[in-house]
């Protein structure tokens, strides 16, 4: 079934849109929340959230893209879960992507100004446009996906050493872009 | 963990939905081993080729036992016109500089592999007396589909390595035109 489809079921207030959700982008969903949770039972629940989080707010949304859409949300659900676990103990998952992403965080010297969340995540999208395709997959598929290097090293056949090189080298440029753009976070 | 790495891991959340959907449908162009070994493989046959071509046009004198004069080491030099390729003086370009980067040139492509593109410069264009040369791609952030035959151009940086065949550090490769150009 189309996206669209799916989403008129949404907005016609009708439960088949649900299954044809997770027919669709279940997998894609677990997937996700497994990344950053690594925990089967956490992960069922998120994308069960996911599912009604959906519900509620289509209408009056209607998602250009439903697959980003849904990742948007089982990401959001996630980290709260996370965060909410965190307090407990440290999961690995998680863990792993916010040490990298360290990376990318401004030199305080170079900080000159704070932003806002949509306006921070303005800017990466302007630097991932600048990136050639497969360096902006890999960026997304590895911090958006949150897939392990191991697996994106076997979709491209390199080992993962080498990958963790190139992903070192894209933080490393995000990191330079916000500097210059004088940005704290 | 820092909370400003969960802040960017937000904004990544964030980022555009084209951007991510596109991301998605990506097919990474796998580097495959054999493709690897299968260009080391091409390039050792040129090599030999070279070398087998060399030989039969300037060694055939060689195993002639009347030397003109006898002075043998004539029949076995290569006329002076024929000088070997890497001789520096012979050298078409060392690469032609502007504003302290090196300008790009224009190659035929003989070969390609996962990291680099044997292409032959053409005549007038920079390296173009050091026949094929050995272009590596690994940081070509873009680098389109390229077959034998292709018409590029190739910005790079650094000087020509001096290996069989001579090595560059490519930057840029773009596509200008196919074999028939």
């Amino acid at each position: 079934m189309e996206d669209a489809q799916i989403i008129d079921l949404y907005w016609q207030r009708d439960e088949e849109a649900i299954r044809a959700t997770d027919g669709k982008y279940g997998p894609f969903c677990h997937r996700l929340a497994m990344n950053i949770l690594h925990s089967f039972q956490d992960s069922e629940e998120c994308v069960s959230d996911t599912y009604s989080r959906c519900w509620d707010t289509m209408p009056p949304q209607r998602p250009n893209s439903l697959r980003a859409y849904l990742g948007a949300i089982v990401r959001n659900l996630s980290i709260s879960r996370y965060r909410s676990a965190h307090a407990q103990k440290r999961s690995g998952g998680m863990e792993v992507l916010l040490s990298e992403l360290e990376g990318c965080v401004p030199a305080p010297e170079s900080v000159q100004r704070t932003v806002e969340a949509a306006e921070l995540s303005e800017l990466i999208s302007s630097w991932l446009e600048g990136l050639g395709a497969e360096e902006r997959a890999l960026f997304i598929r590895r911090y958006w996906n949150g897939d392990a290097v191991k697996t994106l090293s076997g979709e491209l056949g390199v080992r993962p050493n080498a990958l963790t090189k190139r992903l070192l080298r894209l933080r490393e440029s995000l990191r330079l872009t916000l500097e210059r753009e004088g940005i704290s976070v | 963990m820092s909370q400003k790495a969960e802040i960017l891991f937000d904004a990544i959340t964030g980022i555009r939905e084209d951007l991510v959907e596109e991301a998605q449908r990506h097919i990474f162009r796998r580097r495959a081993r054999w493709r690897r070994y299968g260009g080391l493989a091409a390039c050792l046959v040129l090599a030999a080729l070279a070398g087998f071509y060399t030989l039969a046009l300037f060694g055939g004198g060689m195993g002639g036992s009347g030397a003109p004069s006898g002075d043998t080491n004539d029949a076995a030099m290569p006329p002076a016109s024929a000088a070997p390729a890497d001789t520096p003086e012979l050298d078409s370009a060392s690469a032609p500089e502007y504003a302290g980067e090196a300008l790009p040139f224009l190659a035929r492509v003989l070969a390609v592999s996962e990291d680099w593109v044997l292409a032959v410069p053409l005549p007038g264009e920079a390296f173009s007396a050091r026949g094929p040369i050995r272009v590596r791609t690994e940081e070509v952030p873009e680098l389109p589909e390229l077959h034998p035959g292709d018409l590029i151009r190739i910005s790079y940086l650094g000087d020509l390595q001096d290996s069989y065949p001579p090595g560059l550090r490519a930057t840029g490769v773009e596509q200008v035109g196919g074999p028939a150009d």
